[in-house]
């Protein structure tokens, strides 16, 4: 496409080859787990069995409902009083009501933390379900409603290792991917021409090249878009953020924490009553035709508090919203980014970048192409590596290539291990333990049996067949284990229960079909030899 | 990368290149993004000297990257970097000890 020499073109073959073999098993495992975890919500609910679809945050036709100023005001006298500085109202996994109390601190290692008190609420009685205390922190992390879509973000964001060592890997690993992508482009000499073509015929290593070309071809804008995102999240994570507020900010984090998202009221502590905050939910509604997902009262109950709402995107638009009102009169102050304090290039910069790597902006469309687009980039890799090692047949490489066979299926059935270690535990409350054991004793399994089989073809073949059984498996251990049936579902609205239990059920059929007519892997050991031996 | 072809420059460098390329380009990378935040003004939202270096920080990469990677000469590549990332770094001294 480009038009570079020859020494050139050879170097960036040789770049791309390397960067996708080098970190290519782990860049497989951020793919295939990104794929999943773009639906993180809709997996939230679906292994919890949530059937209560309203939004508790949303102004509610009953006139009966308990207003949420009321129950704020009732557990205020629950708690701590030093938690009371500010409140935080949202939705937990089960659909009821957050009420989050509590103040900021920084903690041992210099880092600005909540720390307080949080309740659930069920709405329609008004009674609380559930009392936690800690750090936002530690309660997301004890969250057993969310344990298996935790642990699948886990994976995908940090390989669920720990701060910061994960978000630094797979920040790297964003990297080599921008590198293959790059010069994917750069090195195409014929890139309309491989955008078309799939040759058909009994060279199977040649089918599943072109089968990657098109795929990779296609995929660069997005695969790109995913690489710059993802290794900018990573990257700010993990010493960006920490970094800019030495630099810009004298490391004063708490400075740099009141511009990024602070109020701008001047400090006024004196006690005062504010507006019942259903009333600015009201106008909140009002403004922007979408009902919160999230509710911050800053300084509860003094005369400089502050009201912030954090709204989803709007029809047509690409980024969330954040509305500002005066906690004590009620007045409307303004629109702001999620970032910043007004508008600006770089406060809109950093909203974008959440949309453009989870996909989120126009609700399930973009993110059931997100996912599906995730899925080519995850085919990409894994034949990437398998065309790389087909084309040599170095003792060297036994261990890669096996590897790479393990891998290729033996992800899928470690996360499927995950899942069902959730249903089985959930209902004990300790989903949280078990969940990554589960995902340990898969993945052990799945190595354990490719130490002793040994030949990359049959490890690729039978692990496939052991991620066909799971996909099958998976969605009547949910319902055998106490979650919601189908018809119970559809009853109560939730369409995503059924949803995800039947792309597992086709998954695991498309599986079958797939190997219909051929018991020979794709990328069989004879192909190796066939490759090295250059027939 | 000499599996797959001789790369540019020949293969006694080659090491000297993934030294550059590599682990210097991710200092160099981080250098910059840092600097960035002392002479990028806040802008309306306050945010701007913080957020446009950290949207940044993986596109510098990539041009520091790819030019050692691909550049013929590589002793100039590796001035140009060392340079840039000396000015940068003389921006953040000048930041932090000049107050």
């Amino acid at each position: 496409m480009l038009a570079l020499d020859q020494e050139r073109t050879r170097t960036l073959v040789a770049i791309h080859g390397w960067s996708g073999i080098s970190l290519g098993v782990l860049l497989y495992a951020v793919v295939v787990t990104g794929t999943v975890a773009v639906f993180s919500e809709e997996i939230a609910h679906w292994s919890a069995g949530l059937v209560q679809t309203a939004n508790p945050l949303a102004p509610h036709p009953d006139a009966g409902r308990t207003p949420l100023q009321d129950i704020v005001d009732r557990l205020e006298g629950e708690v701590d009083p030093e938690y009371t500085d500010e409140v935080a109202l949202g939705r937990t996994t089960l659909g009821d009501l957050s009420v989050f109390f509590h103040k900021h601190r920084t903690n041992d290692d210099g880092v600005i933390e909540e720390v307080g008190t949080e309740f659930e609420v069920d709405l329609r009685s008004g009674e609380v379900v559930r009392r936690h205390d800690g750090t936002g922190l530690e309660l997301f992390e004890t969250d057993e409603d969310r344990a298996l879509s935790r642990f699948l973000v886990s994976v995908h964001t940090e390989l669920h290792l720990p701060r910061p060592w994960g978000l630094l890997l797979t920040g790297i690993l964003g990297l080599a991917m921008m590198v293959a992508v790059i010069s994917g482009i750069a090195m195409h000499r014929h890139l309309l021409k491989d955008l078309f073509t799939l040759r058909r015929g009994p060279n199977r290593v040649l089918a599943v090249k072109d089968a990657h070309t098109v795929a990779g071809s296609w995929g660069l804008p997005f695969a790109f878009l995913l690489a710059f995102t993802g290794s900018f999240f990573s990257f700010a994570g993990s010493f960006g953020l920490p970094l800019m507020a030495t630099v810009g900010f004298g490391g004063d984090q708490e400075a740099m924490f009141q511009a990024l998202v602070g109020s701008e009221a001047p400090e006024n502590p004196a006690a005062a009553t504010g507006v019942p905050v259903d009333d600015l939910v009201r106008d909140a509604v009002r403004r922007s035709g979408q009902a919160p997902d999230f509710i911050v009262v800053e300084h509860y109950g003094r005369a400089d508090a502050s009201v912030n709402f954090f709204l989803p995107a709007g029809d047509g638009e690409l980024t969330p919203r954040s509305l500002v009102y005066e906690g004590v009169t009620g007045a409307f102050v303004k629109e702001k980014p999620r970032l910043g304090q007004s508008h600006s290039v770089g406060s809109t910069l950093i909203d974008l970048m959440g949309p453009l790597h989870f996909g989120n902006f126009m609700g399930l469309f973009s993110k059931a192409i997100w996912a599906a687009l995730g899925f080519a980039m995850a085919y990409v890799t894994l034949t990437g590596m398998q065309m790389w090692l087909t084309r040599r047949a170095e003792r060297s490489l036994a261990a890669l290539r096996w590897s790479v066979a393990t891998i290729g299926f033996g992800l899928p059935v470690a996360l499927l291990g995950s899942a069902l270690a959730f249903f089985l535990s959930y209902g004990t409350g300790t989903a949280s333990f078990w969940t990554p054991i589960g995902f340990l004793v898969a993945a052990a399994a799945a190595l354990g049996y490719a130490a002793v089989v040994r030949t990359p073809g049959r490890v690729h073949e039978h692990l496939r067949v052991s991620a066909t059984a799971a996909c099958f498996l998976v969605p009547l251990v949910r319902m055998v284990a106490g979650g919601p049936a189908w018809d119970e579902a559809l009853a109560a609205g939730q369409g995503i229960i059924v949803t995800l239990d039947a792309l597992l059920v086709a998954s695991g059929a498309a599986l079958l079909w797939s190997r219909r007519g051929s018991r020979r892997p794709v990328f069989a050991d004879e192909d190796v030899e066939a490759a090295a031996a250059g027939t | 990368m000499h599996a797959m072809g001789k790369p540019v420059g020949g293969s006694r460098t080659l090491w000297w290149r993934v030294a550059l390329a590599g682990p210097w380009t991710l200092v160099a990378s981080v250098v910059v993004m840092a600097s960035l935040a002392t002479w990028v003004p806040p802008g309306a939202g306050r945010v701007d000297n913080i957020a446009i270096p950290l949207v940044l920080f993986p596109l510098i990469w990539a041009v520091l990257f790819f030019h050692a990677s691909l550049t013929r000469r590589l002793w100039r590549a590796a001035a140009v970097s060392v340079a840039l990332t000396a000015a940068c770094g003389l921006l953040l001294g000048v930041h932090f000890l000049g107050g």
